[in-house]
C-alpha cells in the first residue's frame, strides 16, 4: 500500500515538478497593448507594463504624474516577431494573462488586421474576452497617457467599455465569430486622446476616450461613425442608451429633455415576394429630466405629444445610422445576416455568398413605441408662477 | 544465570497466583501475612487489628481513599463493642454496621480490587470470607463549566475526573431505566474503570458487543485518558481524522445516546467518547439545536464554508500566484504584485514560513498557563506578522491568507477535527506549490477517497451523505426544525427509528 503510494506520488513531484511555475515578482504584467504599422510592412507592438510599487509603504514621495506604468515597444516583420523582440528588452517574463485591452492604430486597421488577429486568437496567452479598439493616429501614443483618475490608460478604456456603454463593446471572440460568419463585418470603438486644458496638468496627463465607432468590412477598416450615430448602432445592438434625448414640442422654442430608462429591441426578419424586410420594434420607457418649456407635464396630452416626439427622435437617430452602415459602408455590423439565417436558412444559402450586395437592399421597417413613465419630482415647470404655466 | 531464571519463575508464579483468584485462608495470620507481603513498603496501606468479642479481626484500607469518619464511628465502634459470639458473621455484620454497601468476597484478588478503589476489607479469624465496606471517599474536583466546550445557551455542567459523578450527570438527564452502564476495568496497573453507556432499545446490540470486544482486546499498563482507548479501538489508525468523538458535556453525550450511539466513560478523564461518529457529526454543536433552526442552519453552512477555507485557502493562494496568475481579477493581481515586490521568498516558502510560525505560536499559547495564553499568542502573531510585512520579508496578502485560515480552523466545533485540518494544510500547500491547481484538485480527490474509505465502528464516515437516505440528511448541511426530526439518524438510529410524534409543528389551530 505504502509502496504503491510512493510509486504514484514520487513521479508526480520528480517528473512534472514545477516546470511552469513563475512567481509574480518575475512577471511583467501587461495592462494594455497597442499594435501599429511601421514602414516596410513592419509591425510595432507597444505594451503598457505595470510597475509594482508597494502601496503599503509609507514613502509616498513619488510624483504621481510619473504613473504606475511604462511603455516598451518592439518592432518586427510580424506580431509574433515584434513580441519576441519586445521580450528581449524586458528583464521579466511578459505576462499577457491580465491584458484585456488591445488598440490597433488606424493605419494598420485600414490595411487589415487579419494577421494580427490570428496571432491573438491562436496564442493561448492573450485573453479571448479582451476588448479591441481602433485609435486615431498611432495607438502607442495612447498607452503613454497618464490618466489623472485611473492608474493607467488601459483601465480607463475598460471602464468605458464595461460601465459606461458609450461605445460598442467588441471582444476578440466576437470578432472571430463575426469574421467567420457570412456578414464578415464588425465594429470597434474608435478612440482618441481627450484634450485637456487644465493648467495644473501636463499635456500627457489625460485619457483616451471613445469618440465613435470604426466600421470594419472583412478585416479592413472602411470608415468610422461619430458618437451620435454610434448611439443608433447601440440601440440596434439591444443596448438601451441612457443618454439624453431632447425634444422640441410644437409651437415652442425650448426643449424637454428625456432619458430612456428601460426598453426592448426586437428584430423580425421577413421575406415577402423576394423582398427582404427587417422589422425592428423598439419599446422604450423614458423619464423627463429637464423641462425648459412652460408646459405642465401633468397634462396627459402633453405627455402623449412628448412620447410622439421621442419616438420620432429615436427613429430618426436609428435610421440615420442604418442609412450610413447600409448604404454608405454596406457593412452588416448589426447582424441582420445572422437573423435572416436563423429564420430563413434555405433562402439564406442562396444569398450567403453575396450578402454584402444584398444587405443594402434589405428594407428596414422601424417602429418605435415610447412611453414616459416619470416626469421627475415635480409636475409643472419649476420656478414659474402658476399663471404662466401652459396647461395644454 | 540460574538466579535470573529463578526470578522469572517466581514472577510468573506470583502472576499466576493473582490471576487464578485463589480463595482466602481461614487462618487470619495467613491472610495478614499474604497482604503484608503484598503491600510491603506501601506506607499508605493501613492494617488495623482489633477484636470482635474474642475473635481477632483486621481492617485493611488505603489512606485517603476511604471515609475514615464512617470507618471509626459506624464500623469500629460497633464491632468493638460487640461481645456476643457471632453465629452468622455476615448476617450480624449486616445488622450491626449501618453501611448501605456491604459485600462478602472470598478471594485474594477481590480483596485487592476493593482495597485499591478505597473500600476497606474486614478479615476475621476463622472466616474464609472477607467483608468489603463500601465507604470509599476521595477528593474530587467540583463540577465546573466545561472549559473546552463553552456555549452561550445550554447547561453549564461539565464532566469531572471522577466517573461516578459523570455517570450520575448522565443519569440525571436520562432517567429511564433503559440507560445501561456496563463497566470494564482496563490497565494492568491502573485498573481504570471504563463504562460503556447506552440506551437499551435504541442502540444496535452488535455495536455494544463490538465495543466490548475492542475494549477487552486492550492489554496495556495503564489508561490515563480517553485518548488511549480511542487509539486502541478506532477502525483506521493511520487516518488523521478522528473516528470517535469526545465531549465533556453531559448534554452532548445524552443527545448522542438518544440517537442510538454509545458513550464510553473513562475514570480519571473528564471527556467521554462517543461512537460511532460520521464526518458530519463533527460539525454539529449542541447550540445548533438549542438556538432556532434558521440560526443553526446558517452557522452550520458557515462551518462547512470555512472548513474549505481552512484546508484549501493557503494552497489555492500559492497555486494561483505561482501558476495561474490570469485567474486573479486584474485589480487584485496588481495589488498582490505590488505587495509581493521585493519579497525574497517564493510564495510556497512564504506560505510555509507563515503557517509554521502560526502553528508554533498557537502551540506555544496552548502550553502557557491559563487560556489567556492563546490570546497573547495570537496578538504576538499579529505583531510578528506586521513586523515581517513592514520589513519586506513576508507579503501582506500572505499574512491575510494565513490569518483567515487560522481563524477558520477555529470555527470547527470539535477540536480533534481542527487538528486534522491543520495537519492537512501542509501537504496541500506543498502539492499546490508543485502542481498548482491540478495538485490542489488531486489532493482534494485523495481526501474524498480517503474519507469515503473511513469507517467508524462500521458506520461509513461520510454518511448520511453517501448513504443518502431520505430524511437522514436533515441534520447535516442544514439543521431542520426540531419538529421535523421525526426519525433518528440513519444507521445509528435505524434500530428504533421513530423518535417523536408526527405533526409536532406548532400551529395556531390545534388539529382535533
Amino acid at each position: 500500500m505504502k509502496r504503491t503510494l510512493l510509486v504514484i506520488l514520487l513521479p508526480v513531484f520528480i517528473l512534472s515538478g514545477c516546470w511552469d511555475s513563475i512567481e509574480i515578482q518575475n512577471l511583467a504584467i501587461i495592462t494594455a497593448a497597442a499594435i501599429d504599422s511601421e514602414e516596410n510592412h513592419k509591425v510595432k507592438v507597444s505594451v503598457q507594463i505595470f510597475i509594482p510599487r508597494t502601496i503599503t509603504s509609507g514613502e509616498s514621495g513619488e510624483d504621481p504624474s510619473l504613473g504606475s506604468t511604462f511603455v516598451r515597444e518592439g518592432i518586427g516583420k510580424n506580431l509574433a516577431e515584434a513580441i519576441s523582440v519586445l521580450q528581449t528588452n524586458i528583464p521579466r517574463k511578459l505576462f499577457w494573462g491580465q491584458c484585456k485591452i488591445f488598440i490597433f492604430g488606424q493605419d494598420l486597421a485600414k490595411t487589415g488586421i487579419r494577421k494580427e488577429l490570428d496571432f491573438l486568437i491562436r496564442h493561448p496567452a492573450p485573453r479571448i474576452n479582451s476588448n479591441l479598439y481602433v485609435s486615431e493616429g498611432k495607438a502607442s501614443n495612447l498607452l503613454k497617457l497618464i490618466p489623472p483618475l485611473e492608474r493607467y490608460s488601459g483601465e480607463v478604456l475598460s471602464k468605458f467599455s464595461q460601465h459606461q456603454e458609450v461605445g460598442v463593446d467588441t471582444t476578440l471572440s466576437d470578432i472571430s465569430k463575426d469574421l467567420t460568419e457570412a456578414s464578415q463585418s464588425f465594429s470597434l470603438p474608435y478612440i482618441k486622446r481627450l484634450k485637456s486644458d487644465e493648467y495644473a496638468r501636463k499635456s500627457y496627463e489625460t485619457i483616451p476616450t471613445i469618440v465613435g465607432t470604426a466600421i470594419f468590412k472583412k478585416d479592413k477598416m472602411i470608415g468610422n461613425i461619430d458618437l451620435e450615430e454610434t448611439r443608433g448602432l447601440l440601440w440596434l445592438s439591444r443596448k438601451i442608451q441612457k443618454s439624453t434625448v431632447s425634444i422640441k414640442p410644437e409651437e415652442n422654442e425650448n426643449e424637454v429633455i428625456m432619458m430612456p430608462t428601460s426598453g426592448s429591441v426586437r428584430f423580425k426578419p421577413q421575406i415577402i415576394n423576394n423582398q427582404w424586410i427587417m422589422n425592428i420594434q423598439i419599446q422604450v420607457a423614458a423619464s423627463i429630466i429637464q423641462n425648459e418649456t412652460f408646459l405642465s407635464l401633468l397634462q396627459e396630452d402633453v405627455i402623449t405629444k412628448l412620447e410622439k416626439g421621442l419616438e420620432n427622435k429615436l427613429r430618426d437617430r436609428i435610421s440615420k445610422t442604418l442609412e450610413k452602415i447600409q448604404k454608405e459602408y454596406q457593412a452588416d455590423v448589426v447582424g441582420f445576416g445572422r437573423r435572416f439565417h436563423q429564420k430563413y436558412p434555405e433562402q439564406w444559402k442562396k444569398v450567403k455568398d453575396h450578402w454584402d450586395e444584398k444587405f443594402p437592399e434589405v428594407d428596414v421597417k422601424l417602429s418605435v413605441n415610447a412611453t414616459i413613465k416619470r416626469s421627475g419630482d415635480i409636475g409643472g415647470p419649476a420656478a414659474l408662477p402658476e399663471e404662466e404655466v401652459i396647461e395644454n | 544465570m540460574t538466579f535470573i531464571k529463578k526470578q522469572i519463575h517466581r514472577k510468573v508464579k506470583v502472576k499466576k497466583r493473582l490471576s487464578q483468584a485463589i480463595p482466602l485462608s481461614n487462618k487470619l495470620k495467613n491472610n495478614i501475612d499474604y497482604f503484608s507481603s503484598l503491600y510491603k513498603d506501601s506506607s499508605d496501606v493501613i492494617f488495623r487489628s482489633f477484636t470482635i468479642g474474642n475473635t481477632e479481626a483486621v481492617i485493611i484500607y488505603i489512606e485517603g481513599l476511604s471515609d475514615l469518619q464512617k470507618l471509626d464511628e459506624l464500623v469500629l465502634e460497633n464491632l468493638m463493642n460487640q461481645n456476643s459470639e457471632m453465629a452468622d458473621v455476615f448476617e450480624s455484620l449486616k445488622n450491626n454496621i449501618p453501611i448501605s454497601k456491604l459485600k462478602k468476597v472470598h478471594t485474594y484478588k477481590a480483596c485487592i480490587d476493593s482495597i485499591s478503589i478505597g473500600n476497606p476489607i474486614i478479615l476475621i479469624d476463622g472466616q474464609i470470607d472477607a467483608y468489603v465496606l463500601g465507604i470509599e471517599k476521595y477528593e474530587t474536583r467540583q463540577i465546573e463549566e466545561p472549559s473546552a466546550e463553552t456555549g452561550i445557551r445550554g447547561p453549564r455542567e461539565g464532566f469531572t475526573e471522577s466517573i461516578n459523578i459523570n455517570t450520575a450527570l448522565i443519569r440525571r438527564i436520562i432517567k429511564d431505566p433503559a440507560l445501561k452502564m456496563k463497566s470494564v476495568n482496563i490497565g494492568k496497573y491502573t485498573k481504570t474503570r471504563v463504562i460503556i453507556a447506552y440506551i437499551e432499545g435504541l442502540v444496535d446490540n452488535t455495536l455494544i458487543k463490538e465495543i466490548e470486544n475492542r475494549l477487552k482486546r486492550i492489554k496495556v499498563d495503564g489508561i490515563l485518558e480517553g485518548g488511549y482507548i480511542e487509539q486502541f479501538i478506532e477502525d483506521n489508525p493511520y487516518s488523521p481524522f478522528p473516528q470517535v468523538l469526545y465531549s465533556e458535556r453531559p448534554d452532548v453525550i445524552s443527545a448522542n445516546l438518544l440517537e442510538g450511539r454509545a458513550a464510553i466513560l473513562i475514570d480519571g478523564s473528564p471527556l467521554a467518547l462517543i461512537a460511532p461518529v460520521s464526518f458530519f457529526s463533527l460539525f454539529q454543536s449542541q447550540e445548533d439545536y438549542y438556538e432556532r433552526f434558521l440560526i443553526g442552519t446558517l452557522i452550520r453552512i458557515l462551518r462547512y464554508v470555512f472548513l474549505g477555507v481552512a484546508i484549501y485557502f493557503p494552497s489555492i493562494y500559492v497555486a494561483v500566484t505561482t501558476f495561474h496568475q490570469e485567474m486573479i481579477p486584474m485589480d487584485l493581481m496588481l495589488s498582490i504584485a505590488s505587495s509581493r515586490e521585493g519579497i525574497p521568498f517564493p510564495a510556497i516558502v512564504e506560505a510555509f514560513i507563515m503557517e509554521l510560525a502560526f502553528e508554533a505560536l498557537r502551540e506555544a499559547g496552548l502550553r502557557l498557563p491559563r487560556q489567556i495564553g492563546s490570546a497573547v499568542s495570537i496578538a504576538g502573531a499579529l505583531v510578528i506578522g506586521q513586523a515581517a510585512v513592514q520589513a519586506g520579508i513576508v507579503s501582506a496578502p500572505m499574512l491575510i491568507v494565513v490569518s483567515i485560515t487560522g481563524i477558520s480552523s477555529f470555527l470547527v466545533p470539535r477540536y480533534s477535527i481542527g487538528l486534522a485540518i491543520r495537519l492537512l494544510r501542509f501537504p496541500n500547500i506543498f502539492i499546490a506549490g508543485f502542481l498548482g491547481l491540478i495538485g490542489v484538485m488531486l489532493s482534494f480527490i485523495i481526501l474524498i477517497i480517503h474519507l469515503s474509505k473511513l469507517r467508524s465502528f462500521g458506520l461509513p464516515y461520510l454518511s448520511p451523505i453517501v448513504t443518502l437516505q431520505k430524511n437522514a440528511t436533515r441534520d447535516t448541511l442544514f439543521r431542520y426544525p426540531l419538529w421535523k426530526f421525526n426519525l433518528r439518524p440513519h444507521l445509528t438510529g435505524q434500530f428504533n427509528p421513530k423518535r417523536q410524534k408526527d405533526n409536532l409543528k406548532p400551529s395556531k389551530r390545534e388539529k382535533q
